[in-house]
């Protein structure tokens, strides 16, 4: 696993979430134990794993909604010793589900994500509108919050993190999004819009770390793929590493096949393939 | 390793778009609050003229323009009664209705008041326990805290009491609606109780005290009392423009919150101080004045929406205003004689309250 390699947008080795030791228990319960995640700007990591293996937990406790042993240094710096808003500056993140309070309209809402020095840009005004369009809910910006679906709800809470972070790069810093399950409440075709999105966010230079379930799209878009099993780090590494009939039969507890399409040798997983081998 | 910067300086922040995009109403926002702006000038300038004693605005305006001195008794009730409950009744509703928005923001919920969750019932507590017992303290103390010593009182019992609210309804970031407000029955069961004891053992003279201050009225403003409570109120009026990033972050949930740069904890804090300070010395000045804290709010989200940046300063406004408003109507119904004000709040606040459950119904989980 080459995890010292220099990213190619700045400085040497410090672009990067390196989060080592990690251990998390919830009501006296390990769930995670010594799981450690790294991830490279400019690349697309994604956690995948079954249920309850401890995913979302490593993703909250890296962003520090959950106490955890161990360390998380992002961008080369202990996130415990960051300020929060220097944090949010660095990184945004978007949780699995959400909740809101009041009824605050779409545009309210994504504005939420306007801070530090997104926030001072002489184009900080029509930003919203154009978070809302690249998660292609332009027009909603009028309408209530609560009166989306949920899938519609899940598009414009990615709206406001992307535009916490809008810039993929400041200053030759990279800066991080997370997302927890972005795409679980989404149509076929929007889910294939918001890991597009993601995707360019990295191609831009930006790191993205997100939690999946789907195995295909995780195949389709992944540069690198932690696999999760109880709490623990099965597998850490490119697509093809990763993702092998072994790795995904052991974690899931049942046979799968990794098959590829003929042209582009992409990896695909089908339940049925595995009966028919 | 070498660690990349962090921005270090702390970026300021510009002054909002005056942008018309859809779903952004912050220029109705403004619009609103010039017009309430206008509409507590017009309220406080009424105010002075209105009173038992037939004291007509114009006829001292006149006086005071055509350079003759006002008669004794004018300047009396001008200066030293109708002023001072003026001023009183600003600050008592604009603490009121902000300490009402912030903690409807801090609970997460439109239905979070300091007067139904037992905070006002707290704060009562405090200043009934300076009133009956406030003789005993050594005479050290008391000479430190002097007139302060009722305010004080009641801004402690305020803010024990929201800090076991928050304490008991809140886990693991988040917050019981169900469990706030049954704790805030208990907790104001209890502190009622306790001050049923208290005003057992009260004497003669402290009783009137007590029955004063409990109907709820600004009859009894003073200047002397005004400059115990207003140092409280303004600190929390002051403070509270502080919390709004932080509270419309917290809309979201404090996970969320946070990850926008909001020091949730702090903030928290800041907004548990502010409500105990705002309604702990609004009661202390004012009694029991109910409803709005949630009358308030929940007309200017309906009006201009849940933004806090513009919600707190026009909930000072209104609160303002509707408080002198209710005190107007207090002095007239009945004049020469005067209701509590209490008694009035509760009977226009009551029904709107119910209002606004009927309307939540279905709209909201509770």
């Amino acid at each position: 696993m080459d995890i010292a390699a220099p990213s190619r947008h700045c400085g040497y080795v410090t672009a990067m979430l390196d989060a080592k030791n990690i251990d998390v228990a919830l009501g006296g319960k390990p769930v995670l134990r010594n799981a450690r995640l790294h991830a490279r700007a400019g690349r697309l990591t994604v956690i995948v794993g079954p249920n309850g293996s401890g995913k979302t937990t490593l993703l909250r406790a890296v962003t520090g909604d959950l106490p955890h042993s161990g360390s998380v240094h992002l961008n080369g710096q202990d996130t415990r010793k960051i300020p929060a808003w220097a944090l949010a500056e660095m990184r945004a993140v978007l949780p699995q589900a959400s909740q809101l309070a009041f009824p605050f309209t779409v545009h309210e809402v994504v504005r939420l994500g306007l801070v530090g020095t997104t926030a001072l840009r002489p184009d900080a005004a029509q930003l919203p509108t154009r978070a809302l369009e690249r998660v292609g809910l332009a027009g909603y910006g009028g309408r209530y919050f609560q009166e989306l679906s949920g899938g519609e709800q899940a598009r414009a809470q990615l709206a406001r993190v992307l535009l916490q972070v809008w810039q993929p790069v400041v200053d030759g810093v990279p800066r991080w999004l997370f997302l927890d399950e972005p795409v679980a409440a989404l149509d076929i075709g929007h889910q294939l819009q918001v890991m597009t999105l993601a995707r360019e966010f990295a191609r831009a230079g930006g790191g993205v770390v997100a939690v999946m379930h789907d195995l295909n799209l995780t195949a389709m878009f992944a540069d690198d793929i932690t696999l999760m099993l109880d709490g623990q780090v099965l597998a850490q590494g490119g697509v093809a590493d990763v993702l092998t009939d072994a790795n995904l039969s052991r974690a899931y507890g049942c046979a799968l096949r990794v098959c590829a399409l003929p042209r582009a040798n992409e990896a695909f997983i089908l339940p049925q393939a595995a009966e028919i081998a | 390793m070498v660690a990349l910067p962090f921005n270090s300086r702390r970026p300021r922040r510009p002054a909002p778009p005056a942008m018309a995009v859809a779903g952004d109403r912050a220029l109705r926002a403004r619009a609103i609050m010039t017009a309430l702006a206008v509409f507590v000038v017009a309220v406080s300038i009424l105010s002075l003229g209105v009173g038992a004693a037939g004291v007509s605005l114009p006829d001292v305006l006149w006086q005071l323009a055509s350079g003759e001195a006002l008669g004794l008794r004018d300047r009396v009730v001008l200066f030293d009664i109708r002023l001072p409950r003026l001023l009183t009744g600003l600050l008592v509703g604009a603490s009121l209705a902000v300490s009402g928005a912030v903690m409807q923001g801090l609970f997460r919920n439109p239905l979070a008041d300091p007067g139904i969750v037992g905070v006002g019932a707290g704060a009562g507590l405090g200043a009934v326990l300076a009133i009956v017992l406030g003789a005993l303290l050594p005479p050290a103390v008391l000479a430190v805290a002097g007139m302060h010593l009722v305010p004080l009182a009641a801004f402690l019992g305020g803010w024990a009491s929201t800090l076991i609210l928050y304490r008991v309804s809140t886990r693991r970031g988040r917050t019981s609606v169900a469990t706030m407000l049954l704790a805030g029955i208990a907790l104001g069961a209890l502190a009622g109780a306790l001050t049923g004891i208290l005003v057992y053992i009260a004497d003669d003279q402290q009783l009137r005290d007590l029955t004063f201050w409990g109907l709820g009225s600004l009859a009894g403003a003073s200047w002397a009392k005004l400059a115990a409570a207003a140092p409280i109120m303004v600190l929390a009026l002051i403070a509270a423009p502080v919390l709004a990033r932080a509270l419309n972050g917290l809309a979201l949930g404090e996970a969320a919150a946070s990850h926008m740069g909001i020091s949730v904890q702090r903030m928290k804090n800041l907004a548990i101080l502010t409500v105990a300070g705002a309604t702990g010395a609004a009661v202390a000045v004012s009694g029991g004045i109910g409803f709005i804290g949630i009358v308030v709010p929940h007309l200017l989200r309906l009006a201009m929406g849940p933004d806090h940046r513009y919600l707190l300063p026009a909930a000072a406004l209104l609160g303002a205003g509707l408080l002198l408003l209710a005190d107007m109507i207090a002095r007239l119904v009945i004049a020469p004689a005067e209701l509590p004000i209490g008694i009035v709040t509760a009977v226009l606040g009551g029904p709107v309250f119910l209002w606004i459950l009927l309307r939540r119904r279905g709209i909201v989980d509770m």
